[in-house]
């Protein structure tokens, strides 16, 4: 294969990435951001200059079913208000970091968010609100250049138990086994800049 | 009025009663027979419609509630319930905070008045209601989104989040609650209203747009658009209907 030109890596290199969350979706995120070529810095680490910013908090260890009778206020906490509080502030962030040169929000959530989830209400709640984040920043953001778009995964990666929470759907995947690298790494990418409050979901299928 | 009795021997409870949508809301259940519980934030607001049902010959009690705190809408379903000895339809409609603002700009009041009256009054009221919603056999939940919680928001942003949110919550507890019998269902509502009104004083450009996108050509009356939506979720024909966004909005909004 031709090495791509000097042209065609600037506008489908992802350049400098802040992966935002802990656990194994941002981890898998964050390397294979990595190797396709991106910068990858963490939420705390002082930077100059950022291209992207992914939204990735969904962590199995947290995400964590309850009944809704026996749902407290704390639990309501941890999944909707501190999930949300954490992507406004991320997304602010971001905007602050790309410095009046636009870049891309990538926004992940599980597909509970579409579909619901028994004993998830709470953690789907967070999921839709985060959706819907990636939906007003990309109306409000788009004409500084800010692309918002939301990257949307298969339950069974990031909640702690899927099973409970139902299925998605009737059907198999259509495309078992499909992993997103290739899809957040093409959003955080000035390729992806003329879509704007898109969601792509890379679930083998499962949600469509 | 004209009691058709649709709701007839029903019980409901419709938050932010006291004016626009749930003012509406409450006027078409307690003209479908359903005895009503306007909760409403302010008795100024709240007492006087439920005291124009009554004199319509409907059944209605006022139940001062404030949705943004769990204990008072525990003690509304509490009230309702020692007042007319059952709980049928839960209607969380109440809403406060929606003010435009750049996401960089909002204050925190903002949204947290946003957040709570949305997602937060609606696990609330939710988990209040479900023991008697349970107990009915035509237990309804019935939460009121906006299509905005659909599109996304240039002008409020963290408005369709806060919306967004309860429609995630619905399909959840349509899956949860759905082996008991009830149903869980949201309505996206663009009708004429104070809140409407005060959002066309801060977008002005607003009505011109929302009209010339609605089929129907005009916004819609929150008693017949909205309420008679509402009465068919809460009565006896939607009993299939569960984990549904109805949008009622002229047709504006056709993305479902």
């Amino acid at each position: 294969m031709a090495e791509p030109s000097s042209s065609e890596i600037a506008t489908t290199a992802p350049g400098r990435v802040r992966v935002v969350g802990t656990g194994p979706l941002a981890d898998e995120l964050s390397e294979a951001l990595r190797r396709r070529g991106a910068d990858v810095v963490g939420a705390d680490d002082g930077i100059d200059r950022l291209d992207a910013m992914v939204f990735a908090p969904w962590d199995p260890a947290v995400v964590r079913p309850v009944p809704f009778d026996e749902l407290t206020d704390a639990d309501f906490d941890r999944a909707w208000q501190q999930t949300m509080d954490a992507a406004i502030d991320a997304c602010v962030a971001a905007r602050t970091d790309f410095a009046g040169r636009g870049g891309r929000i990538v926004l992940t959530t599980p597909t509970t968010a579409f579909a619901g989830g028994a004993e998830y209400a709470h953690w789907a709640a967070a999921a839709e609100g985060v959706h819907l984040l990636a939906k007003s920043t990309a109306r409000q953001w788009g004409p500084e250049g800010i692309s918002v778009n939301s990257l949307a995964v298969d339950p069974a990666r990031v909640l702690a138990d899927a099973v409970v929470a139902g299925p998605v759907s009737i059907a198999a995947p259509a495309v078992p086994g499909a992993e997103p690298g290739d899809v957040v790494a093409f959003l955080c990418s000035p390729a992806a800049a003329g879509l704007a409050g898109q969601t792509l979901t890379v679930d083998g299928g499962l949600w469509m | 009025m004209d009691v058709t009795g649709r709701l007839e021997g029903r019980v409901a409870i419709v938050t932010g009663a006291g004016q626009g949508v749930g003012e509406g809301i409450a006027r078409k259940l307690a003209a479908e027979g359903a005895c009503v519980v306007i909760a409403a934030r302010r008795a100024a607001t709240g007492e006087p419609v439920a005291e124009s049902i009554r004199a319509a010959g409907g059944v209605a009690e006022c139940i001062v509630t404030d949705v943004t705190e769990r204990a008072p809408i525990e003690a509304c379903v509490a009230g309702t319930v020692g007042r007319f000895g059952r709980l049928d339809v839960m209607v969380h409609n109440a809403f406060a905070g929606g003010v435009a603002s750049r996401l960089e700009e909002t204050p925190a009041d903002v949204w947290f008045q946003m957040s709570r009256t949305s997602a937060w009054a609606s696990f609330w009221c939710a988990q209040a209601a479900h023991p008697h919603l349970e107990a009915s056999d035509q237990g309804r939940l019935v939460l009121v989104t906006s299509p905005s919680g659909v599109e996304g928001s240039a002008n409020i942003p963290l408005y369709s989040p806060a919306k967004a949110a309860q429609r995630a919550m619905a399909k959840s507890l349509a899956r949860e609650w759905g082996p008991s019998g009830i149903t869980v269902n949201c309505i996206a509502p663009v009708a004429e209203t104070p809140a409407l009104a005060g959002a066309f004083e801060q977008v002005p450009e607003l009505r011109g747009a929302i009209e010339a996108r609605t089929p129907l050509g005009r916004i819609g009356d929150p008693v017949a658009d909205i309420g008679g939506v509402v009465a068919f979720l809460a009565g006896p024909d939607a009993g299939y209907v569960s984990g549904q966004t109805i949008v009622c909005d002229g047709g504006s909004f056709l993305g479902l």
